[in-house]
């Protein structure tokens, strides 16, 4: 029996109710490092967020204007601001940049 | 009036020529390539008598157009064995195009291998001078400053390094910056050693007393250059304080690592852990913290607002090289397994000083690694891999000779070239139509015939899915826009970023066109011209042998799957064949 099973027997388990966190890990690039001006070149904010938060939810709770953001990267992907985040999801954000 | 000046290596003579009715309305890369079909046999062999090595401004060089201090220089590439347009920056350009030289076609061969002379082109004319020993065998950051101290300072300088006199493969041509540091490159694709073979170790320009670019409608002209200058200002990448001007080009390096396709480690995983330190971002704070010589916001050419470039200084603030550019951070750093800026920057400067392309040499020290002659990441050893190319020995003269030559000699699988040409610093298992891309590029593995990545990636132009395979189209019309927008105009590729968001800035390359020349293309006209030149060059790499087998990836990108994605190439070669013939 798993023990999340147990917990349920018990009457222990989490309602569901209840909200559950998210872990993710963001990363800000370029024109947007100088919101979290102590954070190294690529060094990682950990964040907590409740499930089921949205991209733009996440910009928010940054503080970053949404009009700086040109590119958001979850897991390498290019994501709308309208996706949720999961548990363990590694996002980068950028200002709009190009090179060759 | 411009003139074509045709010089004759085996007579030994320069001369000017009128232009052809044919070449009036082109320049840079169409110019380049009409002479090089018209004018070179397809099967020649690349160092021989017959093939040519010529160089163009494009259509708007010289004048007031913002950015567009552009040379093409091209013929049938030693590397690949396929027509080549190789590109550059620097001071040359705009110096050519003010004289009225249309073009300079380099033809023929001394009887006599190993004897080298420079071209001195000015006011008055052109004339061959035998090159001194003093300005042979050395590194250009020697022989620079002794042709200026000849010459002048206020001249530019075209010229090969010690790998373009020893016929190397991956020899470039060197165009001064406007400090007159040897540091610009018409890289790709071994021009310099077809300079070499041809026994031209430079051309000194001097433009004093010049007559200028003659504009045919000023007011068109001016209406053009306007729109276009308003989009460069304008754009969040191009404009003074942008993205290109604080960050310069290796701004990249986060945004294709964090996509998972920055090649790392001769193309084994798209994620590199040490690719944030040799970002744009910490080139940034190292030209702010050590200060000193150290910046960024540098300009390779006269008349660039965007300014992409940097000096990069030592810790002590003097300078180490100009330029760590994307492409080169990417190839002598994570494709080799380094994260030191230190130990790129030293690479850099020993590709310029030898008169190697950085995105090759790289490729062929990864090749090299996975080879076994030095571990991943031992940057101490890369150096000195780099040195024998210098120094001309037999492993020199291999690497010097690019990434498949090297694969081949040391019998690495893992060889990430198409049409004998190294990749840039894109990994098309996590990229698709730059893969797309490099597969069907007439000059071999190539990311500026047509930068998809800025829909893909970036966000300019539009937003595609990195992933999707249905790509043929877009491909295509980045092929066309590309050939004709930026590499005939004379604009630097980076004005794409701000003109491919607004059109008034694309129809202000148009209208300056038609301003200098007097005609009256429209963006439709523009866009086909491109895909005639693309069409040309086909033509002369299948009469040169070759057929859609070769518009294919290395067939290790078909089943080894690429981390962080896992993803393996599959774009079907059906939908390859579409690019070119929809």
């Amino acid at each position: 029996m798993s023990y999340k099973d147990k917990l349920g027997i018990l009457n222990l388990r989490v309602s569901p109710n209840e909200k559950t966190m998210s872990t993710v890990e963001v990363r800000l690039y370029a024109t947007l490092r100088k919101y979290y001006p102590s954070l190294g070149i690529g060094e990682p904010l950990v964040i907590t967020l409740d499930d089921k938060t949205k991209l733009e939810n996440l910009f928010d709770k940054l503080k970053i204007p949404k009009e700086e953001i040109k590119v958001a990267l979850v897991n390498g992907r290019r994501e709308k601001e309208s996706y949720l985040l999961e548990d363990g999801d590694r996002v980068g954000i950028f200002s709009p940049i190009g090179g060759g | 009036m411009s003139k074509i000046l045709r010089v004759n290596m085996t007579d030994l003579t320069a001369k000017f020529e009128d232009v052809p009715e044919k070449y009036k309305l082109t320049g840079g890369r169409g110019l380049t390539s009409a002479i090089t079909c018209t004018e070179v046999p397809p099967t020649c062999h690349p160092l021989g008598p017959n093939n040519k090595v010529t160089f163009a401004p494009g259509i708007v060089t010289g004048t007031a157009a913002p950015t567009s201090g552009r040379i093409s220089i091209g013929g049938k590439s030693p590397l690949t064995g396929t027509i080549k347009e190789t590109n550059s920056g620097g001071m040359a350009s705009r110096k050519l195009a003010r004289l009225g030289i249309k073009a300079i076609i380099i033809e023929g061969q001394p009887k006599e291998r190993g004897k080298f002379w420079l071209l001195k082109v000015d006011k008055d004319g052109a004339q061959l001078l035998p090159a001194a020993t003093e300005w042979l065998g050395k590194g250009l950051y020697e022989t620079y400053p002794r042709l200026f101290d000849k010459f002048g300072e206020k001249v530019s300088i075209i010229g090969i390094g010690i790998a373009g006199e020893k016929l190397m493969a991956n020899a470039g041509i060197c165009v001064n910056d406007p400090e007159n540091r040897p540091s610009r490159y018409a890289g790709r694709g071994g021009m310099g050693a077809v300079m070499g073979s041809k026994g031209l170790k430079a051309i000194i320009i001097d433009d004093t007393g010049s007559p200028g670019v003659p504009i045919a409608n000023k007011e068109v002209f001016d209406v053009g250059r306007k729109k276009l200058t308003k989009a460069l200002q304008e754009h969040a990448i191009t404009k003074p304080g942008g993205a290109l001007n604080t960050y310069g080009t290796a701004v990249l390096v986060n945004i294709i690592n964090e996509a998972g396709a920055f090649p790392t480690r001769n193309f084994r995983e798209g994620r590199f852990e040490g690719a944030a330190k040799l970002s744009g971002e910490a080139i940034n704070e190292a030209c702010k913290k050590r200060g000193g010589v150290g910046m960024t916001g540098h300009n390779c050419s006269v008349g660039c607002i965007i300014k992409c470039s940097n000096v990069y200084p030592k810790p002590d603030g003097t300078e180490l090289v100009s330029v760590q550019e994307y492409e080169s951070v990417w190839s002598l750093g994570a494709n080799c397994g380094i994260d030191d800026l230190e130990i790129t920057g030293e690479l850099i400067r020993l590709c310029n000083d030898y008169g190697v392309d950085t995105i090759e040499a790289g490729v062929a020290i990864g090749v090299a690694m996975e080879a076994g002659l030095a571990k991943f990441g031992d940057g101490k050893k890369a150096i000195e891999l780099m040195h024998e190319i210098g120094k001309g020995t037999t492993l020199g003269y291999i690497l010097g000779n690019g990434a498949t030559a090297a694969a081949r000699v040391f019998g690495v699988v893992r060889c990430p070239t198409v049409k004998g040409q190294a990749m840039p610093a894109y990994d098309p298992r996590a990229i698709k139509g730059i893969g797309m891309t490099y597969a069907i590029s007439t000059m071999g593995a190539d990311h500026t015939s047509g930068y998809t990545i800025a829909p893909e990636i970036l966000g300019v132009s539009g937003k595609v899915d990195q992933f999707d395979i249905n790509k043929a189209e877009i491909v295509r019309n980045f092929q066309h826009a590309t050939a004709f927008f930026f590499d005939t105009t004379g604009h630097c590729l980076f004005i794409a970023f701000a003109v491919l968001d607004i059109p008034e800035g694309l129809e202000g390359v148009v209208e300056e066109c038609n301003g200098v020349l007097g005609t009256n293309w429209t963006l439709d006209d523009a866009s086909r011209m491109g895909g005639e030149i693309v069409k040309m060059e086909r033509a002369f790499n299948e009469a040169a042998g070759f057929t859609k087998t070769d518009d294919r990836l290395p067939e290790f990108m078909n089943y080894e799957k690429l981390p962080p994605h896992n993803m393996v190439f599959d774009v079907p070669d059906k939908i390859l064949d579409k690019v070119h013939a929809p």
